[in-house]
């Protein structure tokens, strides 16, 4: 395995960067080629194999024009990046980016990457008390290059006590082009805050994305995390929540569907490091022709945490052959008073439902069409954001149907 | 009147491992170390046909590539290969006993007191449901009973080094078709040393008339116990055989590192028990065995079925996945597991189905329970595979805390590359519920005795499919190895 | 047989019972009533020794002994029954092991020698016979599965096997039909006994009407703040409890 290509970029790049970061970032690209990409020999990357990416060579992403329409949510503040660099045009909070450093826990080659070649991105620090005033959008979009490109992002969304935030990432890519894609977000929530956090995922096919999210809640915090997924080539998205002091509470809920060709894989890691703390976790996916899903979930209930009360639900439907789905939920329990449970299920559209929908005379694919929309809701309906939930279900494919358009 | 941690660490030191004396008895040894040479030595004091020796080298020149597996959800410190004694057996089997009066009345006494009765056994011949035993001792065979009336059905029950000399094409054709010799770290590592273990042979047709069962023990000191079993169900055949397990109470560690492979036809279903009582180790975790073992089921036929029923109680590391293949259509997986890990323990065990035909099912049910410092982890796979059309798995798997200084883990794997493939996996941890301990102590039952019943209502749905005897024994078993672990 | 002065107890640092003092002699069937939250379980898991009941004041004597020294199974072995209000499901666990299990401990503890399992079995149906209970439900696990009114007479009949000297039964008669009820009531009649005593924990008169009691206690605001007869179930029916609490 060679991945000498990126040390090349890297001294390209470095002349451009103030001496200061130089050696920081040297040090984490040394980090790099010594761990290289992560192979499946890793049980953590069992089912995503991302070795043909040492042999590869992407260029620094340069900005292009993207068009944003579809994406624009009213009532809401923008903060966008198309190939790693701020479009202050588009954006109407450009005071909230800036160039984040932070040490990643337990980093793989994949972060100490992201780290040597890092730009810009949200840095969003909320004090005490404080609460945003409106939702905040971060865009993190990608246009086609000329050449196999790449961007590497970091992002700091740390909240004060008791403050409040609604954020949706959104990672989009217009078609062509051929894409290497790192983004890592260091989030901390300190005593009762709590952030409504919403991930949205539509890559382009070309894409390969690496997404990584660390948040630790104190007391009393709160998160609630809704994950939508479809397109891209390849995605992995890494999401940590550490429940660090008693009371916190998480709620995370995920759906995906990857496009024909596409590779998705989920981990969730949910470490709950405290008392009393409560989390509750709920993936759903459909895998149609030609794709393949993987979920891994864990739930870790360190020694001491007692009182945790934990849940995880993972439910596929697997549609078409030449497809697969890996599940695997996992629960690591070292206290004994403690309430946790798992469910994982894979199988095809309830059959019996369908031939009752179906003797009402409805026809077959839309009764199937019915179904897999009822499956999707239960996800779809925990995104609190009217606009967002409504944009979600439309690019998912699940509009609201003809008669529920007629109320006001 | 809650227990404080103080009364549970007393309590915990009352445990007591009832099979952990040694027989003084004289062995011949091969000294520590592993070598072609030591490999050449057990393949020639076996007279085994060169071809055998040969899988064994092969085996070796694999091993000393591989590295052991690091996945598992174990901690232990590095095992030096070379420090171990690769043959040992009492001088007086050097030739096989003819029948039980020439075997050395110490090692009948051995099993009497470990409730294995060979001689009364025999005589009980006739009477009610009769159970054939092979008992190996270390690394030989000491005596398998009933040998007579199993010919007459035509079923072939003897130590897998006799089954060599006796049924050479029969061992060629199925040793390592299911376990390949080099499967894994272990199992590379078995096929290279493996002393004795039984052979089964039932032919097409026939319902084997009794249960088959195997003890094994090992007694010396340094010593690992490298057994392989082999059993092969023809067309139409059933089998239920059971292996149980115990070795003397010693400070240092012993390897067991075993290989079971089963074979069903068409139609033919094989049951395999296993109690598996190795010495735990004491409360501060010295000693013990480590139970590397790998064990796999070939559903070869149409319509085959082959279940495994374990229970674990001792060991103080147990590595262990008894694993289906369902190849033939509409064949049949079970896999039921009650595995307890109290003390220094520590279990990392689960299954594995491999769906390949059509139609095919798999059942899982895994109890674990874990007291004291235990550490245990069900780690499972399913894997339907694209030819799999209707393959079907359950999977449930409940783990009982005891204390708070354990842990229980599960590590389920399920992989689908089939539309119609229909998988459901359901966990649950939780620790004795106070309501359920208060309400049989207000009916005058102690505590130990309440958590005992609610423990083994936790495992009944396991110990239903043990054969009837052994269920009652694996009872009793999971009583001693909880003994003072409840709090 | 059961004396109690001046009991103080708190449940998750709350006073639950306020100085309460009850004496019941052998031969008779006392019933506590009283209204939501007055104390009448409490008191019920204090005499049967659950965890998280602390005893502040006062004493509880059975039998002469200091019951609030006894472990919650030895409490039971010197013949204290609780009936509970909410019986606990144990799955796995047959009904007949945990009889069985029961009839030994208690046996065990007074030096007999364990029952003979023909016996058991030939005592168990019998009792089961007496309250309707399907000789089948026997082997299933203890309370899985039972509907509110199954559960009930499962109490029952676990306190016709153990035979207990002293017997309270916690809202046995809540969530019964009037047919259930009457089983249970021919259960406690079939058991009552110059030697035996109950105290039966209730908020209606009704199984009053098929268990007559001796005495009638009302349990208010954590103390026994009126006794009598028969009578004064009655009273209570009509009147509610609002004029003693306001009294």
């Amino acid at each position: 395995m060679s991945v000498a290509s990126y040390a090349q970029v890297f001294e390209r790049c470095a002349a451009a960067w103030p001496a200061a970061q130089r050696r920081a970032r040297r040090a984490k690209l040394e980090e790099f080629l010594r761990l290289g990409f992560p192979t499946r020999k890793l049980e953590d990357w069992r089912y995503t194999d991302l070795s043909a990416l040492a042999e590869r060579s992407f260029e620094p992403a340069r900005r292009t024009a993207v068009a944003l329409q579809d994406a624009l949510l009213p009532r809401s503040d923008r903060l966008v990046y198309v190939n790693g660099e701020l479009d202050r045009n588009a954006s109407t909070a450009d005071e909230l980016s800036a160039l984040v450093q932070t040490e990643t826990p337990g980093a793989t080659g994949v972060d100490a990457l992201n780290a040597a070649f890092a730009t810009p991105g949200l840095n969003l620090a909320l004090g005490p008390h404080a609460r945003l005033a409106r939702p905040l959008h971060l865009i993190l979009a990608g246009a086609a290059n000329p050449q196999a490109a790449m961007t590497h992002q970091r992002h700091r969304i740390h909240l004060g006590q008791a403050a409040e935030a609604v954020l949706l990432v959104e990672f989009r890519g217009a078609a062509g082009g051929d894409r290497l894609v790192t983004q890592t977000f260091d989030i901390r929530l300190a005593p009762g805050s709590r952030l409504r956090l919403y991930r949205l995922q539509d890559e382009a096919a070309g894409s390969q994305l690496i997404s990584r999210m660390d948040a630790r809640l104190a007391r009393d915090a709160r998160i609630d995390i809704v994950c939508l997924d479809r397109g891209c080539g390849l995605a992995r998205h890494d999401l940590n929540l550490e429940l660090a002091e008693p009371g916190a509470e998480v709620e995370l809920a995920g759906f995906y569907q990857p496009a024909a060709g596409a590779h998705l894989d989920n981990h969730t890691r949910i470490v709950h490091a405290a008392p009393h703390g409560r989390s509750r976790e709920l993936f759903k996916g459909i895998v149609g022709e030609k794709s393949r899903a993987v979920f891994n979930g864990k739930i870790v209930v360190s020694p001491g945490a007692q009182k945790t009360d934990s849940e995880q639900r993972v439910a596929n439907l697997l549609l078409a052959p030449r497809a697969e789905v890996d599940a695997k939920p996992e629960l690591e329990i070292y206290a004994d008073d403690v309430k946790c449970a798992h469910g994982a299920t894979v199988g095809q559209l309830d059959e019996t439902a369908l031939a009752y929908l179906r003797s009402r005379g409805i026809a077959d694919s839309d009764a199937r069409a019915l179904l897999r929309r009822a499956f999707a809701l239960e996800v779809l309906d925990r995104i609190a954001w009217p606009a967002l939930r409504d944009r979600a279900a439309l690019l998912l494919g699940y509009p609201p149907p003809a008669e529920t358009a007629l109320e006001p | 009147m809650a227990t404080q941690p103080e009364d549970l660490r007393e309590l915990m030191r009352r445990r007591e491992y009832r099979a952990g004396f040694v027989t003084a008895i004289e062995s011949e040894t091969v000294p520590p170390g592993l070598s072609e040479d030591v490999i050449r030595l057990i393949s020639a004091n076996k007279r085994e046909p060169q071809w055998l020796l040969d899988f064994r080298l092969k085996a070796y020149r694999r091993w000393l590539t591989m590295e052991e597996p690091k996945w598992a959800h174990v901690h232990y410190p590095p095992i030096d290969f070379q420090a171990i004694s690769y043959f040992s057996r009492p001088k007086s089997l050097a030739q096989r006993p003819k029948s039980l009066d020439e075997v050395d009345p110490k090692l009948l006494e051995t099993y009497q007191k470990l409730g294995i009765p060979l001689k009364e056994q025999e005589m009980l011949a006739g009477v009610a449901s009769p159970v054939a035993v092979d008992v190996v001792f270390d690394s030989v065979s000491v005596a398998t009973t009933f040998k007579q009336k199993l010919a007459e059905a035509g079923v072939i029950f003897c130590p897998i080094s006799e089954a060599v000399q006796e049924y050479p094409e029969l061992v060629k054709k199925y040793l390592g078709s299911v376990v390949p010799f080099g499967d894994n770290f272990y199992a590379a590592l078995n096929s290279a040393v493996f002393t004795d273990g039984s052979f089964v042979y039932v032919p097409k047709g026939v319902r084997c008339p009794m249960e088959l069962s195997t003890y094994f023990r090992i007694n010396e000191r340094n010593t690992g116990q490298f057994e392989r079993t082999l059993i092969i169900a023809e067309d139409g055949a059933y089998v239920s055989y059971l292996e149980g397990c115990t070795a003397p109470q010693r400070d240092e560690n012993q390897l067991h590192a075993a290989v079971v492979e089963l074979v069903a036809l068409d139609d033919a279903q094989i049951k395999y028990s296993t109690v598996q009582n190795w010495y735990p180790g004491d409360e501060q975790g010295r000693g013990g065995i480590y139970n590397f073992v790998t064990k796999r089921g070939d559903c070869r036929g149409k319509r085959s079925r082959i279940s495994w029923t374990q229970v674990e109680t001792g060991s103080a590391i147990t590595w262990k996945y008894p694993s289906c293949i369902l190849r033939g259509d509409d064949s049949v997986g079970e896999f039921y597991s009650v595995a307890v890990t109290n003390n220094r323990q520590q279990a990392d065990t689960g299954t594995k189905m491999i769906h390949v035909g059509k139609n095919t099912r798999s059942t899982i049910v895994s109890k674990g329970i874990s007291a004291g410092y235990g550490q245990q982890s069900y780690r499972g796979l399913v894997r339907v595979l694209e030819t799999a059309e209707n393959a079907r798995n359950h999977t449930r798997c409940d783990s009982l805390l005891i204390g708070d200084r354990c842990g229980a883990h599960t590590f389920p794997y399920t992989e689908v590359r089939n539309p119609t493939a229909r998988l459901e996996h359901e966990a649950t941890t939780s620790k004795i519920a106070e309501d359920q301990l208060y309400y049989c102590r207000a009916r005058g039952i102690s505590e130990e005795e309440a958590v005992s019943m609610i423990v083994n209502g936790f495992c009944k749905e396991v110990f239903k499919e043990l054969p009837m005897e052994f269920a009652v024994e694996a009872g009793k078993l999971l009583a001693v190895s909880l003994e003072g672990a409840v709090g | 047989m059961l004396e109690i002065r001046n009991l103080h107890a708190t449940v998750a640092g709350k006073d639950i019972l306020k100085g309460l003092d009850l004496t019941v002699r052998a031969g008779e069937v006392h019933a506590i009533m009283g209204p939501n939250g007055s104390g009448k379980s409490t008191l019920a898991h204090v005499l049967a020794g659950r965890e998280g009941y602390a005893v502040t004041q006062g004493t509880v004597r059975f039998e002469g002994k200091n019951l609030l020294e006894l472990p919650p199974e030895a409490r039971a072995c010197e013949g204290l029954f609780l009936g509970f209000q909410y019986p606990v499901e144990i799955p796995g666990v047959s009904n007949l092991t945990l009889l069985k299990a029961a009839l030994n401990a208690q046996r065990k503890h007074r030096g007999a020698p364990e029952i003979d399992a023909t016996d058991f079995l030939v005592w168990v149906r019998e009792c089961a016979r007496v309250m309707g209970i399907d000789p089948k439900m026997l082997s299933r696990g203890v309370n899985e599965g039972f509907s509110g009114g199954e559960k009930k007479r499962n109490e029952i009949l676990q306190m016709l096997v153990l035979q207990p000297r002293l017997a309270i039964l916690d809202e046995t008669d809540s969530g019964l039909d009037i047919d259930a009820l009457k089983v249970v009531a021919e259960g406690i009649n079939r058991l009552r006994a110059p030697q035996r005593a109950f105290v039966l924990v209730t908020h209606y008169q009704r199984l009053l009407d098929y268990v007559q009691p001796d005495f009638v206690h009302v349990l208010a605001g954590g103390r026994i703040v009126k006794s009598g007869g028969p009578e004064l179930a009655r009273e209570l029916e009509e009147k509610g409890y609002g004029w003693l609490e306001a009294a």
